[in-house]
């Protein structure tokens, strides 16, 4: 990885905008954990983006969303890291979302390698569900870095990938079919 | 900020492994993946095989060479059994993956199905066969398998007369490629034919082959088939005109060897000067000088500055080739061996003859 390369590559956040009064809304989780957000923050996911813009458009009052398919633990995750980007522009995300080689900036990649596998398995596919594309791009590098120069074995091990005698297949082929 | 208002603990039951993500996701993260840890990720399971190859990669460089070196290879062609495969994933050399193949089972065990998958999966940069007799399907099991997005083609004609060129300018990969290089050719009407093609496809400018053969037949050739499109002509030279009036063909001599004539062949703008391609000889350098241009020392007494080599080249080579023997490992063909000492003794014109032989029992490797 060469971090200082591509950063000069990776387009810049936009200058923070002047900051306006934090409007704080309760998201719930799956298994009922209530937590506060941003509603900045809750824009950088599509779906309760969406959701919010529902609201507002038919002047309710927004108190509680739910999100029922991340649990509390992940969805702790999920708004902590919306939380440090709700100032990024979306489209540095989106410009990113195609590319192979992005630059992981340090405060994510420390947030996202301290996470054992599984709980980054989690955080990932609460970010898709989400639809949080900033989430999505770092989390997947971070995973692909993870697996970077492990054998088939320690990847297997590493991504709880069954023996090819666990699998549903009875074939053990990989290479000849 | 924000959530504080619970103390939230990790379930147990939430423990997610790589199979429970989504495909797409699965995918998100493939893409990411170096070579060589796709490749390894491919072999865990089924479903990440299908996974993996499912996804084009790119990859800047693969080439399949003898393990001997050039021009040596020339005299002892290796075939399947004696190569090694290079591939380069990205523009760093360092990631390059080299796999040296001493025998045939390795080759069909791990190589070809290895060679298959880059071949079908990847969108490679530049591609090179060389030091190794690749013969019609061989040679065109591989360049039909690459993508059309390859910009440089390699190949080594190896003075074979079995080289399938005619096959090869008939092959839309080749007559797309940016770049076409083919060592040691005999074929006389390669030039031509390719510029044909060329100018069918008006081909864009800066589309290059490049061509060392043993013969200088092919200008003459060139001059007469175009005949009627001809802008300039001299013994080093022809610049012809082709269908798009902003496009011209150079055909120029890059060097004059002893018995070898290196040849450039390039889709020029019709508004480029004779001074600005005067720089087109230049890819021709000792690593492309063919073995009959070293061996053209035993027969001449009078050296040249101008030639490139001297007679020390000449006993560097002989030093070389002795070394090689000595370290060859045990898989060298004795008919090989014989081969080389022949060619030694002044029977060049017969190495072909032999090579083509020998390698006979090769024509059906990929069948």
């Amino acid at each position: 990885m060469a971090p200082k390369k591509n950063s000069a590559k990776r387009p810049q956040p936009s200058t923070p905008k002047p900051s306006a009064p934090a409007r704080i809304v309760k998201v719930q989780s799956s298994d009922g954990h209530i937590l506060q957000a941003d509603v900045r923050a809750l824009l950088l996911s599509s779906t309760l983006a969406a959701t919010i813009k529902g609201y507002d458009d038919e002047n309710k009052p927004l108190e509680k969303l739910e999100v029922n398919n991340v649990v509390g633990f992940t969805l702790k995750l999920v708004l902590e890291w919306c939380e440090k980007h709700k100032e990024d522009d979306p489209a540095i995300a989106q410009a990113e979302k195609d590319k192979k080689n992005i630059f992981i900036p340090s405060w994510d990649r420390h947030f996202l390698t301290k996470l054992p596998m599984g709980n980054l398995f989690d955080l990932i596919t609460a970010a898709y569900h989400l639809d949080i594309t900033g989430l999505i791009n770092y989390g997947c590098k971070t995973v692909a870095n993870s697996a970077k120069g492990k054998s088939t074995e320690e990847m297997r091990e590493l991504f709880g990938i069954p023996e090819p005698w666990e699998q549903p297949s009875t074939s053990t082929a990989t290479w000849d079919d | 900020m924000g959530n504080k208002s619970s103390s939230v603990q990790q379930p147990l039951d939430s423990f997610s492994h790589w199979n429970d993500l989504p495909p797409e996701l699965k995918s998100a993260c493939i893409k990411h993946l170096d070579f060589k840890t796709r490749l390894l990720l491919r072999s865990t399971s089924r479903a990440e095989r299908a996974l993996v190859d499912s996804q084009k990669f790119n990859l800047e460089h693969v080439q399949i060479k003898g393990l001997l070196p050039y021009p040596v290879n020339a005299l002892i062609p290796t075939g399947f059994d004696g190569q090694k495969l290079t591939i380069v994933p990205s523009s760093d050399a360092k990631t390059a993956i080299v796999i040296r193949i001493r025998n045939l089972t390795r080759f069909f065990e791990t190589v070809l199905p290895l060679l298959v998958f880059i071949l079908t999966r990847s969108v490679i940069n530049e591609f090179s066969v060389e030091g190794v007799v690749l013969k019609n399907p061989e040679l065109l099991f591989f360049v039909s398998r690459l993508g059309p997005i390859t910009k440089s083609i390699y190949m080594d004609g190896n003075t074979c007369n079995k080289f399938p060129i005619e096959d090869l300018i008939n092959n839309d990969i080749v007559t797309n490629a940016r770049m076409v290089r083919i060592r040691d050719l005999t074929c006389k009407d390669a030039v031509w034919k390719l510029a044909e093609k060329w100018i069918e496809n008006d081909s864009v400018i800066g589309t290059t082959f490049q061509v060392t053969s043993v013969h200088g037949h092919s200008i003459p050739h060139f001059v007469q088939k175009f005949r009627d499109r001809i802008i300039f002509e001299n013994h080093e030279e022809v610049r012809i005109t082709t269908n798009n009036p902003s496009k011209h063909i150079l055909l120029k001599l890059a060097r004059r060897w002893r018995v070898s004539r290196p040849l450039t062949c390039v889709v020029i703008s019709s508004y480029m000067k004779k001074e600005e391609y005067e720089s087109f000889g230049h890819w021709v350098s000792k690593k492309v000088m063919p073995i009959w241009e070293y061996l053209s020392f035993v027969f001449t007494d009078d050296f040249h500055e101008d030639d490139g080599l001297n007679c020390y080249s000449f006993i560097i080579l002989i030093f070389h080739c002795l070394w090689l023997i000595i370290t060859l490992n045990k898989t060298l063909k004795v008919n090989k061996f014989i081969i080389f000492l022949e060619a030694f003794s002044e029977q060049i014109p017969e190495v072909n003859k032999k090579d083509d032989a020998a390698s006979d029992d090769r024509n059906t490797l990929l069948e």
